[in-house]
């Protein structure tokens, strides 16, 4: 008996392989037939090959299909000696035909069902009709395909049925003239033209409608129309972007104030030492206050970036009582911290909650401005414009006394005046 | 001449006249049919053929235990596999008389 567990590991993989080739007569007679197959092949192999099986040479790798031949063939011959049927021919041959085989008879099982309809007079006109309309049909895929080469030449913008340009024009008509030939049985040199006419068919077919919807948003759009890809493009990416927004649509997407593209929540002022400022009202260069809630969406909630919780922003009060949405930052509280009055005067924080904490961008400024020299210049654009309390009565002097219309300008720098030397309003501290 | 196509019509024979002078497993059966001078004979011809018979009943199984190695499943002779093994020698001999008388006993090749 050999101990080599090399020959052990050839002779169990063999008689597994023989199993395999067993496999469709079921377990119990595969058991039968080559249940002691290892022993038998192990004692056979130490008889046939004394030195290999011996023991002293445990690395010689037995190729057991040299002794035994190939397992197909071992287990052909168990089956044949036991009486037993032999293995199905391969299927894979006939996976074609077989797959061929399934397809009739699902397309005649259709036909069949659909016998009562097709069998009808009315059916075979309707199929003439069709018939005739087939150069129709011929002209919309050399239309749709040239319409696809149009966009391929311009660099994949502008799919459309119309053609705005004469390249399209031309690629269009080419197009159709070619498919129109194709139908007539032409201009098909090679020997596979025909399939290549079925796949531009079907290539067509599958075209037709997105470029009609393609055509039909361009059409939509009116006056866009040539640039509305580009155009849908640029406004998706810029929503998309928009890193802070009303938790509801994106409705009225221009209201409120924005920076570079994207939506602002809120704004902290710094004065010039770097140190933050609140309760600051802004106001714009016509005097209005500059909201970042705008009218009528006061009652909205905020998602703003590191915050998990949509929020609701609360403007300032005057001491006059009324609200005032340009004083900044704005104080803001979590959704849950906001109730319904029940006077009917809409939105309230519950009582007793606090605003939460609004995450300023910066502790203090990562930079300080140098105070003006020249104190007297008052250009509210400059970036050092004074921010020291005592010399707002100075700054604020050359500007305007009311709040300046569009043309109000300085004399120097041509840049809009300051609204105002005075807020028309005072805020009350929280 | 393949002897392997003439020992297809008297393996059963062989194997049953193995058998009947001893028990024997599988590969012990292939064996001593090589001893005898069937040098030819296939490994899975007999194992195949051991099952058949034992399905026709013409032969009994009995797992023993081994003092080294795995249980051999052993194989005997019944009854009914005494009586077609007398079949198939009357049968054979009739046969080999008949094609030795046919051929003659003339060896060209010595």
């Amino acid at each position: 008996m050999t101990s080599g567990t090399t020959l052990d590991a050839h002779v169990r993989g063999y008689a597994q392989a023989v199993r395999l080739h067993l496999a469709d007569l079921g377990p119990d007679v595969v058991d039968d037939l080559a249940g002691g197959l290892e022993a038998d092949l192990a004692e056979a192999v130490a008889d046939r090959m004394p030195t290999a099986a011996g023991g002293t040479d445990d690395d010689v790798v037995l190729d057991l299909v040299k002794v035994f031949g190939p397992a197909e063939r071992y287990a052909a011959e168990l089956r044949a000696a036991a009486g037993l049927p032999q293995a199905a021919p391969r299927t894979r041959i006939g996976l074609r035909a077989r797959a061929a085989a399934r397809g009739r008879k699902v397309r005649d099982a259709w036909s069949r069902a659909w016998a009562p309809l097709t069998s009808t007079p009315a059916w075979a006109s309707f199929r003439e009709a069709l018939g005739e309309l087939r150069p129709v049909w011929w002209v919309v895929r050399g239309w749709v395909l040239g319409a696809l080469a149009a966009y391929f030449v311009n660099g994949w913008s502008d799919f459309v049925a119309v053609p705005t340009r004469t390249d399209q024009l031309v690629l269009m008509v080419a197009g159709a003239v070619v498919s129109v030939q194709w139908g007539r049985g032409r201009w098909m040199p090679w020997r596979w033209s025909p399939r290549l006419v079925t796949a531009t068919t079907v290539a067509a077919a599958v075209l037709v409608l997105p470029l009609w919807s393609a055509t039909r948003a361009q059409v939509a759009q009116g006056e866009h129309a040539v640039t509305a890809g580009s155009y849908d493009r640029g406004w998706q990416d810029g929503y998309e972007s928009r890193q802070v927004g009303y938790g509801g649509a994106a409705a009225g997407a221009d209201d409120g104030v924005w920076v570079d593209g994207m939506q602002v929540s809120n704004l902290f002022v710094y004065d010039a030492n770097g140190d933050p400022l609140r309760d600051v009202q802004v106001f714009d260069d016509r005097g209005r206050p500059v909201r970042t809630v705008p009218t009528g969406r006061e009652e909205e909630t905020w998602h703003v970036p590191d915050v998990e919780e949509p929020w609701y922003f609360r403007p300032a009060e005057a001491t006059d009582g009324r609200e005032r949405w340009n004083v900044y930052p704005l104080r803001a509280f979590g959704e849950r911290d906001m109730t319904y009055d029940e006077a009917g005067d809409g939105l309230r924080p519950t009582v007793g909650a606090r605003p939460q904490p609004t995450p300023w961008p910066f502790l203090k400024a990562p930079t300080a401005i140098a105070p003006s020299e020249r104190s007297a210049g008052a250009d509210p654009q400059e970036p050092h414009g004074p921010q020291d309390p005592a010399a707002e009565g100075e700054v604020q002097s050359p500007a305007p006394s009311e709040p300046a219309g569009d043309g109000a300008t300085t004399e120097q720098s041509g840049v809009p005046a300051a609204p105002g030397p005075v807020a028309p309003t005072a805020v009350a501290a929280p | 001449m393949d002897t392997t196509q003439l020992l297809k019509g008297v393996l059963d024979a062989a194997v049953l006249a193995v058998v009947e002078s001893e028990d024997g497993y599988g590969y012990d059966v292939v064996r001593r049919l090589r001893a005898q001078g069937l040098h030819d004979v296939g490994d899975a011809s007999v194992y195949g053929t051991l099952r058949r018979l034992y399905s026709a009943g013409a032969l009994t199984s009995y797992v023993q235990p081994s003092e080294e190695g795995p249980h051999r499943k052993y194989y005997g002779i019944t009854p009914h596999g005494r009586q077609m093994l007398a079949t198939q020698r009357k049968e054979w001999q009739e046969f080999a008389g008949t094609l030795g008388s046919l051929l003659g006993t003339r060896n060209e090749a010595a």
